[in-house]
């Protein structure tokens, strides 16, 4: 669905996106995680044929962002979620609707038909005569993704989705786009949210000016090389930090009577641990072990500790 | 370019409008103040004898210089709705999903052109018809015969005003594109107000008499400067711009 390729983008001298390469396919969460300023929104833009690229290219289907006739068809394929709801307050959710459904090019009878559907499939139904100005935060958010779906497109852009949405609005947004999944469509989504990217992302690649990692949240995490294994012992001695640095060359970390030590492969490396602490007279009380959180690797990535 | 997406916008613009009750009255009171209130003021001086019956130049001449008004009108209420229209779009940030709709620029600006001219150009035209019946009605003892309609009056409604409210949609479109507050962009594209007003001031000073050939001269000359910053209103209004270096 989307096939990017030495994607850049300048701003006068400054760089703001450089030489992104990466594809989505068809049905996929694609997530772009990165710190403020590292290039998702203009990549966004780009993408969705808001922005001029400076160099390279990315095709949306069979279309290419650059060029200036297949930037139209690529704008009635998608749709957009923008960081900022950008809906007519003074006009009514129906209005709001109704309006970009014109703009898309649909019928009279297809508007309607649209506009009830997913005002009902987003519980909005009751309000659709409301000026937009007086709804919630979420609300607003659900006629937002909602106006992006009026013309059922393949694909759909989000940026920062459920930013400044409190936890039980960002849970709806989450669980519409589960069930956008579900439907078929295509989302790239771009987020600071690394537990929502984790939840609902296939993939997600690290932005920061340029694509710093990519792939699944697990792939991410195996890349990391760096689960824990937590040790609770009744007495840590001498003897014992002797033999687990035998058998394993990463640093131990103590807590009282805890011992933290990252390990490769626990599969194969907790059971020597576990053997080498008791044969050096250590009385296990409890084996603990911890996977990297996508913050983890989020952090790895981005500060270069990869 | 479809102007089927253009009307669009236009009527999506209109939609909001209507719900901006000091819009309509800005529409419906300005016009008719001028309309009803120069008639009155011709009526007075004929009526309060500091103008005699006889003096038939004088009352003319006012008439004359009185149509300029209109055009003045006219820029003023296209000015206004055109600062309205692209601001309240970045003030509510809706310009970025807007964009993202297979929409051109140039559709979007001649979307939001339409609803500032056509308001403001029927404003002007019924204002007018009822100044026109209102001076005719006052004047027609003195003059012996209907003033209105004539050349003049033609030449002001289908060339100056069309172009004077283009000229002030123009200013506005650019104004919009550096402020980030509807009464700013009106103050700025006020500029386009100033020439009108320094022709006023001059027919009224005897500097220039607005005859027929004048006000001929005045229009082409305002719809050269339509054409001449046309390119500019293009340029601004492009959609990188408009996301990555409007204020």
């Amino acid at each position: 669905m989307i096939d990017v390729e030495g994607l850049t983008k300048l701003y006068d001298d400054f760089t703001a996106v450089d030489q992104l390469t990466f594809k989505v396919t068809d049905g996929e969460i694609f997530g772009l995680l990165g710190p403020n300023g590292a290039g998702k929104t203009s990549t966004i833009r780009m993408l969705s044929c808001l922005i001029s690229k400076t160099s390279g290219d990315a095709r949306i289907g069979d279309f290419s962002i650059g060029n200036r006739e297949d930037s139209i068809n690529i704008r009635k394929i998608i749709g957009l979620v923008s960081e900022n709801v950008g809906l007519y307050e003074e006009l009514s959710a129906y209005r709001n609707l109704d309006y970009y459904g014109k703009l898309y090019g649909l019928s009279e009878t297809q508007r309607k038909e649209s506009i009830k559907h997913l005002l009902e499939e987003f519980d909005l139904l009751e309000f659709k005569d409301r000026p937009v100005g007086t709804f919630s935060k979420g609300m607003k958010q659900k006629v937002a993704i909602a106006r992006a779906l009026s013309h059922d497109p393949l694909l759909l852009f989000m940026d920062e989705p459920t930013a400044n949405l409190d936890p039980e609005a960002a849970k709806i947004v989450r669980d519409l786009i589960l069930k956008l999944k579900g439907e078929g469509k295509t989302i790239f989504l771009n987020t600071h949210n690394l537990d929502e990217a984790q939840r609902i992302c296939d993939r997600v690649g690290i932005l920061k000016t340029k694509l710093i990692a990519i792939g699944s949240p697990d792939q991410l995490k195996e890349s990391l090389r760096k689960d824990r294994t937590v040790i609770e012992l009744d007495e840590i001695n001498d003897k014992i930090l002797e033999a687990i640095r035998k058998v394993v060359s990463s640093e131990i970390e103590i807590d009282g009577k805890k011992l933290s030590i990252d390990v490769r492969n626990p599969k194969t490396e907790n059971p020597v641990l576990i053997k080498a602490i008791t044969s050096a007279g250590g009385n296990i009380v409890s084996v603990s072990q911890f996977s990297p959180t996508m913050e983890e690797v989020y952090l790895s990535a981005v500060r270069g500790k990869k | 370019m479809s102007f089927r997406k253009a009307w669009i916008v236009t009527q999506k613009e209109f939609s909001i409008v209507r719900l901006r009750k000091t819009l309509i009255y800005f529409y419906v009171v300005l016009p008719l103040a001028v309309s009803i209130g120069l008639p009155l003021l011709v009526w007075h001086l004929i009526n309060g004898s500091t103008v005699k019956a006889s003096d038939v130049q004088y009352i003319t001449g006012l008439m004359d210089a009185f149509e300029f008004f209109f055009a003045i009108i006219g820029v003023m209420l296209s000015s206004y709705t055109a600062a309205y229209s692209i601001v309240g779009e970045k003030i509510q940030k809706s310009l970025e999903p807007l964009l993202s709709t297979p929409i051109s620029d140039r559709e979007i600006i001649l979307g939001k052109a339409f609803s500032a001219f056509i308001p403001s150009f029927t404003a002007v035209v019924v204002g007018n018809s009822i100044y026109m019946a209102l001076m005719d009605k006052i004047t027609y003892h003195i003059l012996g015969y209907s003033y209105y309609p004539n050349l003049s009056i033609v030449i002001v409604l289908l060339l100056l005003v069309p172009s004077g409210l283009t000229l002030s949609i123009e200013i506005s479109s650019m104004a919009s594109s550096r402020v980030s507050d509807p009464r700013s962009a009106y103050q700025l594209s006020m500029a386009g107000f100033i020439p009108f007003f320094i022709v006023y001031v001059m027919t009224e000073i005897s500097i220039i008499s607005l005859t027929n050939t004048n006000l001929l001269i005045i229009s082409g000359i305002v719809a050269a400067l339509d054409i001449l910053l046309y390119p500019l209103v293009i340029k601004t209004f492009n959609r990188d711009k408009i996301l990555t270096s409007w204020k």
